[in-house]
């Protein structure tokens, strides 16, 4: 038998579980991931125009080498984030499947993904990495959700 | 919430859901090395502690659970959110999967990838490993297999590791210690009454809702499985772990 477990070792926490250590909202990205995170939070708005890749499919092909490099685990899972939300609506936004999705989304999905182990569209954990506030337990009230 | 899909209350409460299982889980996890050094040294009271707590941390999540429906309607969830997260491996519409144009490595041909489920979640493997829990390997099996896959690597690992080193179900078999059985019972009913739940969920949420699209399917999980029945035969093996 190895070593004793330890949570701390599996980027795991007592508070958070599985969940990211950090307060996502906190995380910045760089201006070159402006006009992708524009994007990914204008969803709510885009979706509803029937056109959504049209709009997606307009964005600039980034190449993310220097970024995968040098960015934090925090900033990797929120840049990761942004683009599988894009990945997912782009898809699935419109009537009927695409057979392709376009360079602007593929090339920076794809190196996000194999930079952090995972799988190039949208799995669980950056789906609940997208509470802004570290609210973590569920309001009691009838009040809004906020964050 | 700093990303949604079409957003709204029923999107947030969905994801929220999910977000305080996972951290109310934390402290269930926290106990899982110790639980294991426990056995180890043969420490039956030890283990027992650990078992209650974590059985006590069951109920605060299989509770929040229980609210899913306070504000997660379920027509709009199957309309407005479900839409949006299917993979495209298995998937009625797109099952053969899509090119990543421009992704020199794939070499032009169609990747397919599972869409994110509740199975991706490492909680109830997590505790699967810890308790003995497996099941039996045929098609359904294989799925939840690779699902594995999708989990960020530092919790794969972990997984592995409990799953390596818990024997704990043969130390409280072996104990025949009636406390500490019924403390293991206790938590393998936690976890069937968890899958039991989800199982109704897909039910109302999905199963019985109406088709509106080909890649929105009301029998294909989106993961892009058969998930009545896979939902329904994992709870079932996990009440016949029960000692």
């Amino acid at each position: 038998m190895s070593a004793r477990l330890s949570l701390s070792d599996h980027d795991m926490s007592p508070e958070r579980g599985f969940l990211c250590s950090y307060n996502a909202a906190d995380v910045g990205l760089p201006s070159e991931l402006a006009a992708p995170e524009e994007a990914a939070r204008d969803l709510p708005r885009t979706l509803l125009t029937g056109r959504i890749r049209k709009h997606l499919g307009d964005l600039p092909v980034l190449d993310l080498k220097s970024f995968c490099a040098e960015a934090t685990d925090a900033q990797l899972r929120a840049a990761m984030v942004r683009y599988s939300f894009m990945v997912q609506a782009y898809v699935w936004g419109e009537p009927d499947a695409p057979t392709s999705l376009p360079a602007p989304l593929a090339v920076p999905m794809w190196a996000l993904a194999k930079r952090l182990g995972q799988q190039p569209l949208l799995p669980t954990r950056p789906m609940c990495s997208t509470i802004g506030t570290g609210l973590i337990a569920l309001p009691r009230s009838a009040s809004t959700i906020s964050g | 919430m700093i990303q949604n899909f079409l957003a709204g209350q029923d999107e947030a409460w969905f994801v929220l859901v999910h977000v305080a299982i996972e951290a109310r889980a934390g402290s269930m996890l926290a106990e899982i090395p110790a639980i294991i050094e426990a056995f180890a040294n043969g420490d039956a009271r030890a283990v027992e502690q650990g078992l209650a707590r974590c059985a006590q941390v069951w109920d605060d999540v299989n509770a929040i659970f229980d609210r899913m429906p306070e504000r997660c309607d379920p027509y709009i969830y199957f309309h407005r959110v479900r839409p949006y997260i299917h993979g495209w491996k298995d998937n009625p519409a797109l099952g053969a999967g899509l090119v990543y144009e421009g992704v020199a490595e794939t070499g032009g041909k169609p990747q397919a990838f599972r869409g994110q489920t509740g199975s991706q979640s490492t909680i109830v493997p997590s505790m699967d490993a810890l308790l003995g829990i497996g099941h039996a390997a045929d098609p359904l099996r294989t799925f939840l297999d690779e699902l594995h896959i999708y989990r960020p690597p530092a919790h794969r690992t972990f997984v592995d590791k409990v799953r390596a080193m818990s024997q704990v179900r043969a130390f409280v078999q072996a104990s025949g210690d009636a406390n500490l059985r019924e403390i293991y019972n206790t938590n393998v009913r936690s976890i069937a009454r968890f899958r039991t739940r989800h199982l109704e969920y897909a039910a109302s949420y999905i199963n019985k809702q109406g088709k509106d699209s080909a890649g929105n399917d009301t029998d294909v999980g989106t993961g892009g499985t058969p998930f009545m029945k896979y939902l329904k035969k994992h709870r079932d093996e996990a009440e016949q772990h029960l000692l």
